[in-house]
């Protein structure tokens, strides 16, 4: 068996977990409290697949493989007296007392790791459940303070406790224009830098770009964090379906490193997802293989703000679920490739590798997602998303040349120069994106 | 009275959060402070019934912030709170202006990599594309752009001005009449351009660039394009004859 630890840390990690695993449950058949829904005999979609993320106890119940873990108890709570609160272990739910106050440092240094030793006991107690763990799939913000702070302190952790098992991230990327706190870009730079060596890829969803995709897709006209995050869910759960449903290709957690990241540094690919469908929409749409290959290069179905058409793209995965057939895969494919706004870097040979996993997505019973007979995420690592990171860069630097809100920092121990040190870091990195896009054939096709 | 989530605005933030009815005010506030940046004594408070209304009430600031509880204010669960700052402290006005329009600030002050210093960091893309020989700094790419510069300057000397023409682009092809074939040294040094007058108004100018004349034509029928797409040959100019087309379709 191949094993997947859940790890949600935060506000934003622990939301969007709960997000992700009902839709779980109901992609594999399993009940609110754990068990097989009625006529089932064994979790859809095979075995082999769904134990990679749930364990099953002796009196044939299923344990989601996942770790709640918040400062404060608010969030998880809601867990805890919910829907889902059978499903989980208590153990599985871990909370402190006192929050982040949206505070990195409080996060990864003074309320965090008080919180540390309890959540590495337990993983340790996961991991130990596991016949061949394949790693960690970490769901945190990076602008909140328990999400950046804890998250990457325990990504550093389980680099030390697990060496080289793969750690992979759905990250909530701060919107340019929907902040949720004033110290976002503080939080962004300090933990992407210390996460930069620690994390194999770090798939980024911006709430802004999910909120035009809510409104404008989903006619929703002032969407909800929950609206938000069942969009994100179904994202993630694409991802991962080649991992949970057997017989699927790309089964590997390390597959998604290894096909997407060039360079270690380089590890955020831009997530796409087509279609994104209302009800009403839905029965005019055909919905085509082709179609939804072309929609996932529309930048209304990024999943972060940004123009791949003046970036280069370094490699491409493109997930398929449903009713799907490779000959019409590879006829999308090629259509794409003849495009003029699709440009490829010059030194690496930039395939499309594809995955299709037969399973079609399945909507919660209040989505406001139309049901689908297929769907793909493209994961894409293009040069492009390097526009992310300069805009929260220049924040940062018009909060930081006046030092403003510095002192919640090092009032909590952090010393001012590791401020300096991360965004030199990220200085390099959005430098680095340059290097990669930077050779150039002159173009036959220039006119004046 | 259970836990619920209420909307907190300020004019820099946006979010949801999850409040608990026995809250003191003034913990409230304390914690407001450090999402909205505003502190306790600067907030004035706004509750707006929901996310959507516009009639919006302000929490009496004379509350005594330690014994009133977040139960004994109107505020109910999806409740948007918003928190206006009172500051008058400049430098605060002044960061809440710029990071409304971070783009349309100056670049004083912004950090900023000097090239030297990218170069003595131990990794980064830069080192590894230097030490693999990727891209620029693989001596057949150097090579291959001189090999097409080179195609394109032999291409040029089999190109003569009269000639009528087909230009192959990736995405259409035009015809038209060779104008002039030579160095531009408007738009670069390195390599020979065909100046091409078009059959059709698929060009960008009249035969000049920036403002020099490398040939006379009608506006928008001139085109510069590289040697290397351009055909010559036997190209008719194509007679758009609607006259024909409807006796066709009368037959």
């Amino acid at each position: 068996m191949r094993e997947v630890i859940s790890v949600n840390v935060g506000q934003a990690g622990c939301q969007i977990g709960n997000s992700c695993w009902e839709l779980y449950c109901l992609e594999h058949g399993i009940t609110p409290d754990g068990y097989l829904q009625e006529g089932l005999t064994k979790p859809k979609g095979g075995e082999e697949g769904f134990s990679t993320f749930f364990s099953e106890t002796g009196a044939g119940k299923y344990v989601p493989r996942a770790l709640y873990v918040d400062l404060e108890p608010n969030v998880v709570d809601e867990v805890r007296t919910g829907k889902y609160k059978n499903l989980f272990h208590p153990e599985q739910l871990i909370t402190g007392k006192e929050d982040a106050a949206n505070n990195y440092a409080r996060g990864h240094y003074t309320v965090g790791r008080q919180i540390l030793d309890d959540v590495c006991d337990r993983v340790r107690k996961m991991a130990d459940q596991c016949d061949g763990l394949q790693g960690f799939l970490f769901t945190h913000s990076l602008g909140g303070g328990t999400g950046s702070g804890l998250g990457s302190l325990l990504l550093e952790q389980f680099s030390n406790d697990y060496g080289k098992k793969s750690k992979l991230e759905f990250a909530v990327y701060p919107a340019p224009q929907l902040t949720t706190s004033v110290v976002e870009p503080y939080n962004t730079v300090l933990t992407t830098h210390t996460t930069l060596e620690n994390a194999d890829c770090t798939f980024m969803v911006d709430n802004e770009a999910i909120y035009d995709m809510c409104r404008k897709n989903l006619g929703i006209a002032r969407p909800s964090f929950e609206n938000l995050n069942s969009l994100i869910a179904q994202v993630i759960s694409s991802v991962t379906a080649s991992l949970r449903f057997d017989g699927s290709l790309n089964v590997d957690l390390n597959e998604f490193q290894t096909n997407l990241v060039p360079y270690p540094r380089i590890h955020f690919p831009l997530v796409s997802y087509a279609p994104v469908l209302s009800k009403s929409r839905a029965n005019h749409e055909s919905n085509s293989v082709s179609e939804i290959t072309a929609a996932c290069f529309e930048p209304g179905n990024q999943m972060v703000k940004c123009d791949p058409r003046l970036g280069k793209y370094m490699a491409t995965c493109l997930l398929y679920r449903g009713d799907v057939v490779n000959r019409d895969v590879q006829n999308a494919v090629s259509t794409i490739k003849a495009k003029k706004t699709v440009q490829l870097v010059d030194w690496c040979p930039t395939g499309f590798k594809i995955g299709i996993c037969y399973q079609k997505p399945t909507q919660p019973p209040n989505s406001d997602l139309a049901d689908v007979n297929r769907a793909v995420c493209m994961l894409s690592n293009t040069t492009a998303i390097a526009d992310a990171w300069q805009k929260i860069d220049r924040k940062f630097d018009l909060m930081y040349k006046k030092r403003a809100f510095v002192h919640w920092y090092v009032s909590e121990g952090m010393e001012e120069g590791e401020f300096a040190e991360a965004r030199e870091d990220l200085a390099a990195l959005e430098r680095d994106y340059v290097e990669l896009g930077a050779d150039t054939f002159p173009e036959e096709d220039e006119e004046y | 009275m259970e836990d619920f989530t209420i909307h907190l605005t300020s004019d820099l933030t946006s979010s949801e959060r999850r409040l608990s009815p026995d809250w003191t005010l003034k913990y409230f506030k304390h914690r407001v402070e450090y999402i909205t940046g505003i502190p306790p004594e600067s907030q004035k408070i706004w509750i707006y019934e929901t996310n959507d209304s516009n009639e919006r009430e302000q929490i009496d600031s004379l509350l005594n912030e330690e014994t009133t509880l977040l139960e004994d204010l109107h505020i109910s669960p999806f409740t948007r709170i918003h928190i206006e700052s009172t500051s008058n402290d400049p430098d605060m006005i002044q960061l809440q202006k710029e990071l409304l329009n971070p783009e349309d600030q100056d670049e004083e002050g912004l950090f900023k990599l000097e090239e030297k210093r990218y170069d003595e960091m131990a990794h980064t893309v830069k080192k590894w594309k230097l030490e693999k020989k990727l891209g620029r700094y693989d001596p057949a790419f150097t090579g291959k752009i001189q090999e097409l510069l080179e195609e394109n300057e032999v291409k040029a000397k089999t190109i003569r001005v009269g000639d009528r023409c087909k230009l192959h682009n990736s995405s259409f092809e035009r015809l038209g009449t060779v104008r002039y074939v030579g160095k531009i040294p408007e738009i670069n040094n390195e390599n020979s351009w065909v100046g091409v007058e078009l059959d059709e108004p698929y060009g960008k100018n009249d035969g000049s660039i920036k403002g020099v004349k490398y040939f006379t034509c009608k506006l928008n029928y001139g085109s510069f394009v590289k040697p290397i797409v351009v055909e010559t040959g036997d190209f008719p100019q194509e007679k758009l004859d609607f006259n024909s087309d409807e006796e066709e379709d009368e037959l």
